[in-house]
């Protein structure tokens, strides 16, 4: 109990009095000892006229700091502080001779490696490391003469020198002062050696013919070493031997790392001489992953990899290896020519997976290709490989790498003022440019980000506010956003930048058109239109804007000024057939049928074998009353070569069509139908009638005539419904259609039975919808012609105005709707 | 002609380019060859080509997403002969593999460090 009481006071006592804090001395032994260097360094640094025993302690850190550092830097900057503070401690001397000679400066590590030396011969390894330093300077350097020399160094690099001297003669070679020759012991001379080897290197007894044994080493001593071959190899490669092969497929292991990658390598080149380039190709490939890699051997393993087309690249899926891309890029600096081979097989192999429908194959290979193609020079813009890049992620639904995709291609769009590319890069049009752009705001939109190309663009002007471009890019963002008002901002901003920047201009006008503001449309695409004459989208974008503005003026009885725009837009656009027949309708409309007829006859020549253009010509003469020109007119159409066969019914419809729209205006002004409005029925009979050689065997021709001729001449289309009938019996849209226009021409009974007969024929098909329809006319039938019309005008009725509506959508304001 | 989702310029075996009258050409040659009383399917699929091309706008489109080929530069280079020789790089390499520059391992040069001298 006693005890416990004592211990009790004693950590009160500790408490009471803390330790003090320790100086930096201990304090740098505790950080030393914990293993923070960094700590150490710091405390005793900060120690003034510091002790030889915290100096040596100081260097002690330094160089332990040095020995734990990556960065050779590092390491070299920690051993010179502690060979500077210690220098006479022969470990630091030595370890930064080790360092120099490591970062390929032997003349620094010989010096340093000789102090070592000098003060200790013995030093273990520098007569070694000064040996291997001296020969790196001089191949020929004496190495008896060095000191810290000794015969087991000499043996061991006798053959090194050897090789190193390559065909160097060695004949006659003086020998050393002290009377021993300069290599080692047991090199071989005279009748041993092998022709074309370096001297010094021997033949092997009991080894394949022309296989060269191990030079610098005691010939009958022992079996040759791992390290005995791989000299005989090197010696037979420098000698172009074909023995090597033999000889380097030895696997024993050999205690340095970098000798087994140099055998590895050396066996690929003696495969390579021996013509076997896929056992080089698989054995460089090996020593691909290795940390030093030469150059020789990237540039020799991308030769074969990229040899025979391509060949070998096609094994494994080597395409898809990151390993072999990055030795692409590698060699793509130093060698155009391997890098364009490269980039044409990685293309063709991006191009086969497409068309295989593997699309992420061909994403990650026109990746790549891209890669090398900005890694060397020569080789073009990388435009089509972010082209077909955004393509593949496209086909991938991968949306938002199509977007940066397709983004990373319009950022090498030419900025204006900037040299254009080669003709033969891959280039686009203008069109094609708003294509891109408009293509990055699908992909953002359908990756659920459509504000992301907004946002973007936004933070790319922060960087670069005066980019035209960019804010262009923005601005189409932000149409392609429906955010009006802030595209139309920043492309004012444009122009106050930039006031000779035409897309601004375009895309300004075409904003104040769809805001039917006809004089700033017109007036932003004239000033357009002058910057860039020869551009034809500005043209079409004019013409449009006149077109619109003429045909507004036209129905405000501007007549005039409607003709100024429409002529204005056929000086743009001489070959479009529409701006002759604004013109002609505009000169009828004045009273003017001499211009309106000469008007009228060029669009029909400028109409071509455009059917659209003939049908506008032969309704405009049959609007104003002249059926024999509208007759002429159809007469030239059909002399067209493969004139369609539904040409007629169209025309017809057309005229039905505006028939209606002159009986709505008369009903407006006379509450009357006109005399024309019944001419122009006659005439749509007539042309359907024209209309059947095109048309011999086609029931739905005359089942389609006959439904729209029905309200306003149903014998005729009892005719045609007959017709169609006789054609198609098993036909029930035909029997419904003869019964609806016998029910309107007051055939009750043959109605009623049609129907019926149409409504058996539509079950029977399975077609029940039809059948409750003929079932819903019989009694509208029953009750009479005028009923019946009354009936179906009523339910036709919006359908009926739509079809006006339709007709007559010519871009002003519909007056149906 | 096989049913797969080939694009509408190799169903009709023309050109990316291919100006309209072109574009006809090809669609009457290919239905004289394949008409649709004899193989209607095959004719849907032609139509439906043709209809896509004849669209400008259309063609436009599918012009934009079909992948550009690349054409190597016009001047063809020379590629680099095989290094079959033995460079003396690796000979030094191999040689310094067995001395102390591939060492890591350095305990044995530490010193014990004593404050009290």
């Amino acid at each position: 109990m006693a005890k416990h009481k004592h211990s009790r006071l004693r950590i009160f006592d500790q408490i009471r009095q803390p330790a003090p804090p320790p100086g930096p001395e201990q304090a740098g032994l505790q950080a030393f000892s914990s293993g923070d260097l960094q700590r150490a360094i710091t405390l005793w640094s900060s120690i003034p006229n510091p002790s030889a025993a915290i100096t040596a302690a100081l260097a002690e850190a330094y160089f332990r700091r040095a020995l734990l550092a990556r960065e050779p830097t590092a390491r070299r900057a920690d051993l010179t502080q502690a060979a500077r503070l210690l220098p006479d401690d022969l470990r630091f001397t030595y370890l930064l001779g080790v360092e120099f000679h490591r970062e390929g400066n032997p003349e620094q590590a010989v010096a340093l490696y000789r102090r070592v030396l000098h003060a200790d011969p013995a030093w273990a390894g520098a007569g070694n490391l000064l040996a291997l330093a001296s020969l790196r300077l001089n191949p020929d350097a004496d190495l008896a003469t060095l000191p810290g020399s000794t015969p087991e160094i000499r043996g061991r690099l006798g053959p090194v020198q050897a090789l190193l001297l390559g065909e160097a003669p060695r004949r006659g070679r003086p020998a050393n002062g002290d009377g021993r020759d300069a290599r080692a012991p047991g090199v071989l001379h005279g009748d041993a050696h092998a022709p074309g080897l370096p001297q010094g290197v021997a033949r092997s007894p009991g080894l394949p013919q022309g296989v060269a044994r191990s030079p610098g080493l005691p010939r009958s001593d022992g079996p040759d070493t791992a390290l005995d071959r791989l000299w005989q190899g090197l010696a037979l490669i420098g000698a172009g031997d074909g023995a090597a092969r033999a000889v380097l497929e030895d696997n024993r292991p050999l205690a340095g790392a970098r000798a087994g990658l140099v055998r590895r390598y050396y066996r690929g080149v003696a495969a390579a001489q021996s013509g076997d380039l896929d056992a080089a190709a698989k054995t460089w490939r090996n020593c691909l992953h290795a940390k030093e890699a030469t150059p020789w051997l990237n540039a020799n393993l991308a030769s074969v990899l990229l040899a025979d087309d391509g060949a070998r690249l096609g094994q494994d899926d080597l395409l898809a290896d990151s390993a072999v891309s990055e030795l692409l890029r590698g060699v793509a600096a130093a060698e155009p020519a391997l890098a364009e081979q490269a980039v044409k097989v990685l293309d063709r192999a991006a191009r086969e997976a497409a068309a295989a429908g593997d699309w992420h194959a061909a994403a990650v290979r026109w990746d790549r290709a891209r890669d090398l193609v900005g890694e060397a020079s020569g080789l073009g813009s990388a435009r089509r490989f972010h082209h077909n890049s955004a393509i593949a992620f496209e086909k991938q639904e991968s949306w938002r790498d199509a977007a940066n995709a397709w983004r990373a291609l319009l950022r090498t769009r030419p900025r204006a003022g900037k040299a254009r590319p080669a003709a033969a890069d891959a280039d686009y049009t203008e069109a094609q440019w708003r294509w891109i752009r408009d293509r990055v705001f699908r992909c953002y939109k359908r990756a659920g980000e459509p504000g992301e190309a907004v946002t973007l663009y936004r933070q790319a002007l922060k960087q670069e506010p005066q980019d035209v471009e960019l804010r262009m890019d923005l601005a189409m963002a932000l149409l392609a956003n429906e955010q009006y008002q802030a595209a139309t901002n920043e492309l004012q901003r444009i122009l106050e930048i930039d006031p000779q920047h035409v897309e601004a201009r375009l895309e300004l006008g075409t904003l104040a058109l769809d805001d039917f503001d006809y004089p700033r449309a017109l007036a932003m695409l004239h000033s357009a239109l002058e910057l860039a004459p020869d551009r034809q989208d500005v043209r079409e974008s004019l013409a449009l804007a006149l077109r619109s503005q003429g045909r507004s003026f036209q129905q405000a009885g501007r007549y005039d000024q409607a003709i100024t725009c429409f002529a204005e837009g056929e000086r743009l656009f001489p070959s479009d057939w529409e701006f002759p027949i604004d013109l002609a309708r505009t000169y009828f409309d004045k009273h003017k049928p001499g211009p309106a007829q000469e008007h009228l006859r060029h669009a029909a020549a400028l109409a071509g074998t455009q059917p659209q253009g003939h049908m506008d010509v032969i309704t405009t003469w049959a609007t104003v009353g002249l059926f024999d020109e509208a007759r002429a007119a159809l007469a030239r159409a059909e002399a067209l070569p493969g004139l369609p066969a539904n040409f007629h019914l169209d025309v017809a419809k057309l005229l039905l069509t505006l028939q209606k729209k002159t009986q709505l205006f008369a009903l407006r002004s006379r509450a009357k139908g006109s005399p024309e409005a019944e001419q122009l029925v006659d005439l749509a009979v007539e042309i359907v009638r024209r209309g059947q050689p095109w048309n011999a065997g086609n029931a739905a021709y005359y089942e389609r005539a006959a439904r729209a001729l029905m309200f306003e001449r149903p014998a005729a289309a009892i005719e045609l419904a007959q017709e169609a009938v006789r054609l198609a019996p098993s036909l029930p849209d035909a029997l419904v259609t003869l019964g609806v226009a016998q029910g309107l021409d007051a055939k009750l009974s043959d109605a009623e039975q049609a129907l019926r007969a149409a409504d058996r024929l539509a079950r029977k098909l399975g077609q029940p919808d039809l059948a409750g329809t003929a079932n819903w006319l019989i009694p509208l039938v029953r009750k009479g012609a005028t009923s019946l019309r009354e009936e179906l005008s009523l339910a036709l009725a919006f359908e009926s105005l739509k079809d006006l509506s339709d007709a007559f959508d010519d871009g002003s304001p519909d007056l149906f709707e | 002609m096989q049913p797969n989702d080939e694009s509408p310029f190799a169903l009709l075996d023309i050109q990316p380019g291919a100006d309209g009258e072109t574009i006809k050409q090809a669609y009457f040659k290919l239905v004289r060859a394949h008409p649709p009383e004899r193989e209607p399917d095959t004719f849907k699929r032609i139509r439906a080509a043709y209809d896509q091309l004849r669209d400008p706008a259309t063609r436009a489109e599918l012009e934009m997403l079909l992948p550009i080929a690349w054409s190597p530069p016009a001047r063809q280079r020379r590629q680099p002969a095989l290094d079959l020789s033995l460079h003396k790089e690796d000979v030094l390499a191999a040689a310094e593999a067995f001395s102390d520059l591939d060492r890591t391992d350095w305990h044995e040069y530490y010193r014990k460090v004593k404050l009290q001298s």
